[in-house]
């Protein structure tokens, strides 16, 4: 590790000692029409072929180049090139504004220069979602969703129907770190997992780190979730929204003072509970189910070196019978932002998060609440200092604040059936400082190396229990407020190489370790909201996992297609289970059920994908395994762990029949789910019970499903004919709509959501096996409105 | 208690939608079948017993569980009293002189096909249940029907100090009820209160028998788990206070209160 370091710091000399008679040229790239920053725009100088820049989330490049004239050009996929000419005697500083090709009539023909970022980039194991593309790729009731998306990239697994979770590179649903805007959001799912709470109309870019995650990450071990959200649009007000079946939203855009500042307000509701009208049943017409979150964002330039932005998200489920029973959940997270240039190659973005997770069931009909939550504040400072055309360093450190309230039971009335029981909050404080440079050599290699400290203490106050072997308190020690109860430290070096082959291949190789000291548990096999979320601690040691990771990438046809193959090995230390009928929720002493093993995880990825023409889409192929070992599981054998899936297939198409309509469709299959089924059965208290054997040892059937949708644009233009000439010019009309028609499983398979073993109704001496599907045909329509 | 809430959520949601419920057939692994092992003491009289049989393949309807004769059933206590258990019927072992005893440690001893089993299980005393009341219930999930549901509540006073247990068992006409309730005091210490009998539904001129039996720590994660596992949330064996490892089934020594209700038209 120490060498590691070392190298390192040498290396960075070198580079720094380099530079003389160079200056800088800097700025910010947005988008002409609405002004959003522009995120991971290519900076390329012709007169150099392989020296360029990229611009940073906050749209800021930098590019430090010898003295001399230059043609320097801005390229993004889906925008046009612009060149710009400079003489480069001084320091220059060049904010550019790039024009969205789609505007344009020439909808088929989007080209940019360098389309070939996939086979640039060091980045390894990483996944984007273009934003227009999940607008046209079909969701069940129409409701567009990154995360549904994403799940259809290699090596990203969807939990299943009704699921919150995804499983990356067979880590389980826990080990992603899912950030909006920075702020980890504990629950990312609405109604017990058949949405996600993104709403797409607010999110500007998200990208799924699954490999390597560079060294400004920590915290989790299988992948990072990087989820932005728009600014808003700087040059005028726009509005735009949908009408659904199940859902509608509405998002309004407007500048703050133009071009310096905007906000951006997204607000979407469903309403699935209006159909419980037409229920015979008394209660459950009186029932309620239904989400809504709000998205805001506001962000101001007060000078060319100083900006702040503003950011918040709420979201609420909430369900309830009549004066029975309900039950409510959600997130809200808040960042606070300021970028400061302290220099025109040192970029600064300090930040001030906070998120909270709460869930809160209220037996109305015996008069009792139970209530829970999470609480973090963090302090983070990330650096870019853009050293020279061949190193950009980024550097940094956070600290978080965690409060965990695991659950408390409360009478709503005096005198009421149970004691008011708290089991007593968690705290703990969480910190990381990480460095990380992305160095050329030459114009072939690219190295990323880094590397991420990170401390975790548990604080009080607090009454803190030790256990002994089988699960019993050993040991019961009061801390007071602040005082220190157990830290580890973690040391995760991060490292990436590209080397490029050809102009159209490459090579990459990557090493990761990382270290999680937060821990979900749930004793249900789908996830649900009072899954519990548990620090470590005296009884819990952090998580770590490392991997490696190669892979080759290859573009064909001139960037018409893009391939890229590749595998991991990843190893797992103090993985988590819990002991056969742990109560997982309300329950003090809960880290006296856990057991702790090992696991193993290693795959192979191919992704096949269509950029241009007429017909664009991919397909994906992940080969893969996930094994864990427990010494009080199965005598410690290796077994298949939920999320471990062989073979899994995904097929998008997306066909562009006219200028206006859009067909597309998607089909996924994947091998079920290992789960335990019984092997026998015997009698309790006159009641069949099933007998289990192996942990995993079976297998869900296979899943397969395909959906198919339509996107009908209305005419975007008018045609006036001009009286004095006759000619017919094409007026942009003011308001931009479209129709969205989708089938969700489309050939009806009745793929399994459960499979029940239980007594036959007739004859409970006698069982029977009841499998239960969830979603056969869904179609659904929506109406999308901007102006 | 929480689990139950939660599948009303799932359950309710899923309804809204296209669900569909279908019998298949499954080919599963038969290996490994198991001795049954279901034994009581009570601090009464009668229904002390101890059941011995075995498991069988999932999917074999066709006969009876294999009970299992000849065994020799010893059940003992802290204070050396030793009773040996008559095999009455194939696979069902009793003595009519059997009664548990609050404050005891019971011990059960089971030799046969040259396997020893044995378990411990400490019998605390009883809490009386105070009474039973009945009300009547709307049903969540099927249209109305004509005929009224009731609940019945059972009112007890916990005795003050954390780290009792408790499961309560309904019976309708003297067949108990399909489910399983097995709770802590960790919300009830110490309180005059009542606990629905939540698994249950019951009818007009039903004739209902509930026990509160008073078990210890280990019955209570036994019969927890079970509930866990017949809602299909967690499968998996639950940890047995039998001692060896080819059996299933538990050893339970229990204070058992009883009260009866007849369920009135309201």
């Amino acid at each position: 590790m120490k060498r590691i370091v070392l190298v390192s710091l040498l290396l960075l000399i070198n580079l720094i000692a380099f530079s003389q008679n160079k200056f800088t040229i800097s700025g910010n790239v947005k988008d002409l029409s609405d002004g959003e920053d522009l995120i991971g725009v290519t900076i390329f100088v012709k007169e150099l072929p392989g020296t360029g820049a990229v611009t940073n989330i906050y749209g800021f490049y930098s590019l430090t180049l010898p003295e001399g004239e230059y043609t320097i050009e801005y390229s993004f996929i889906g925008y046009k090139t612009i060149p710009f000419k400079v003489n480069l005697n001084q320091n220059v500083k060049k904010n550019i504004e790039l024009s969205d090709n789609a505007t344009e009539l020439e909808v088929f023909e989007v080209t940019a220069e360098k389309e070939d970022e996939n086979i640039r980039s060091t980045e390894v194991g990483v996944s984007k979602i273009d934003m227009k593309e999940i607008e046209s790729i079909p969701v069940l009731f129409g409701e567009r969703d990154v995360m549904k998306t994403l799940q259809l990239m290699p090596g990203v697994k969807s939990g299943g129907e009704g699921s919150a979770g995804f499983f990356v590179r067979g880590g389980s649903a826990d080990q992603n770190l899912i950030l909006l805007d920075e702020a980890p959001v504990y629950n990312a799912s609405h109604l017990l997992g058949f949405f996600s709470v993104f709403n797409s109309d607010a999110i500007k870019d998200v990208k799924l780190y699954k490999g390597s995650m560079p060294a400004e990450f920590g915290g989790r071990l299988s992948s990072v979730m990087d989820i932005k959200m728009k600014e808003g649009n700087s040059k005028e007000l726009e509005v735009s929204g949908g009408i659904g079946l199940i859902s509608s939203k509405l998002t309004v855009e407007a500048p703050i003072v133009k071009d310096r500042g905007s906000f951006i307000v997204s607000a979407r509701r469903t309403y699935a509970d209006m159909f419980l009208v037409f229920s015979k049943n008394e209660t459950q017409k009186n029932a309620s189910l239904y989400f809504y979150d709000l998205n805001m964002k506001a962000n101001y330039r007060i000078n060319e070196k100083n900006r702040v932005f503003l950011s918040g998200y709420f979201g609420r489920d909430n369900l309830g019978f009549d004066d029975l029973f309900g039950f409510n959940w959600g997130n809200a997270t808040g960042t606070f932002r300021w970028n400061h240039l302290f220099s025109d190659k040192l970029f600064s973005n300090t930040s001030f998060i906070y998120s909270y997770y709460n869930y809160k069931i209220s037996i109305e009909a015996a008069n009792f609440d139970i209530a829970s939550n999470i609480e973090d504040f963090t302090i983070k400072e990330d650096l870019d200092y853009f050293i020279n055309s061949n190193n950009t360093l980024k550097f940094g450190g956070s600290v978080i604040h965690h409060t965990f309230d695991p659950g408390k039971i409360a009478s709503t009335v005096e005198n009421g059936v149970l004691n008011d029981t708290k089991i007593e909050n968690r705290y703990s404080l969480e910190s990381a400082l990480y460095a990380s440079n992305e160095q050329k050599i030459g114009s072939l290699l690219t190295l990323t190396y880094g590397l991420r400290y990170s401390n975790f203490t548990q604080i009080g106050p607090g009454e803190i229990y030790s256990y002994n072997e089988d699960g019993q308190v050993s040991d019961t020690s009061n801390y007071d407020k602040f005082e220190q109860v157990v830290s580890y430290n973690g040391l995760a070096p991060r490292f990436s190489a590209k080397y490029s082959l050809n102009e159209s291949s490459s090579l990459k190789a990557s090493y990761a370790r990382s270290y999680q000291y937060l821990h979900l548990l749930s004793n249900s096999s789908s996830g649900s909201p009072t899954d519990a979320w548990m620090p470590s601690s005296n009884n819990i040691k952090p998580e770590i996992a490392d991997q490696v990771g190669v892979g080759y990438f290859k573009n064909l046809k001139k960037n018409s297609y893009e391939f890229s193959v590749e595998t991991y090995y990843k190893v797992l230390d103090n993985a988590i289970d819990y002991r056969t009928g742990a109560e997982v929720t309300l329950n003090a002493t809960v880290e006296g059920e856990l057991l702790f093993g090992e696991g193993r995880a290693y795959g192979l990825e191919l992704y096949l994908k269509k950029k241009k023409g007429k017909f664009t889409g991919w397909m994906s192929y992940t080969l893969s395994r996930s094994e864990g070992s427990f010494k009080d599981i199965d005598k410690g054998n290796w077994f298949p762990t939920k999320q471990d899936r062989t073979h899994d297939i995904s097929l998008v198409g997306i066909w562009s029949i006219s200028e206006r309509v859009k067909l597309s469709s998607t089909f996924v299959y994947y091998t079920g789910n290992a789960v335990t089924f019984p092997t026998g059965k015997y009698v309790i208290d006159n009641q069949t019970i099933n007998l289990y054997s192996e942990r995993n040892g079976s297998r869900m059937p296979n899943y397969h499903r395909m959906d198919i949708g339509l996107t009908i644009d209305n005419k975007k233009f008018k045609e006036i004919k001009k009286p004095d000439t006759g000619e017919i010019e094409k007026v942009k009309k003011k308001v931009e709509s479209s129709w969205n028609f989708s089938v969700y499983n489309v050939y009806g398979r009745e793929n399994a959501y459960s499979i029940t073993f239980q007594e036959q109704a007739n004859d409970p001496t006698k069982t029977e096996i009841v499998q239960l599907s969830l979603f056969k045909i869904i179609p659904s329509i929506s109406y999308n409105f901007r102006f | 208690m929480k689990q139950i809430f939660l599948i009303i959520s799932v359950i309710s949601f899923l309804l809204f939608f296209t669900s569909c419920e279908k019998r298949i057939d499954l080919d599963l692994d038969e290996a490994n079948q198991k001795y049954v092992i279901e034994g009581i003491v009570h601090d009464r009289m009668g229904d002390n017993f101890v059941l011995i049989s075995k498991t069988k393949p999932f999917n074999d309807n066709a006969s009876g569980l294999e009970k299992i004769s000849g065994a020799s059933v010893r059940i003992m206590d802290n204070l050396n009293n030793s009773y040996n258990l008559y095999e009455v019927e194939p696979g069902y072992y009793t003595d009519s002189t059997l009664i548990g005893i609050a404050n005891r440690e019971y011990s059960l001893l089971i030799t046969v096909d040259n396997k020893t089993f044995t378990a411990k299980s400490y019998l605390h005393p009883r809490v009386e249940i105070d009474s039973l009341s009945q009300r009547q219930t709307e049903s969540l999930f099927w249209d109305d029907k004509d005929i009224p549901e009731y609940r019945i509540d059972c009112y007890f006073t916990e005795p003050s100090g954390l780290g009792d247990f408790y499961r309560i068992k309904p019976f309708v006409f003297g067949e108990q009820e399909d489910g399983f309730i097995a709770f802590n005091d960790d919300f009830f210490d110490g309180l005059s209160t009542y606990l629905p009998v939540f698994e249950s539904i019951f009818y007009e001129g039903d004739s209902v028998t509930v026990q509160l039996l008073s078990v210890d720590e280990q019955n209570y994660r036994y019969f927890n788990a079970l509930s866990l596992a017949q809602d299909g949330l967690v499968p998996g064996n639950p940890e047995s206070n039998i001692e060896n490892e080819e059996a299933v089934g538990y050893f339970g020594a229990y204070g058992n209160s009883e009260e009866s209700i007849i369920v009135l038209p309201e």
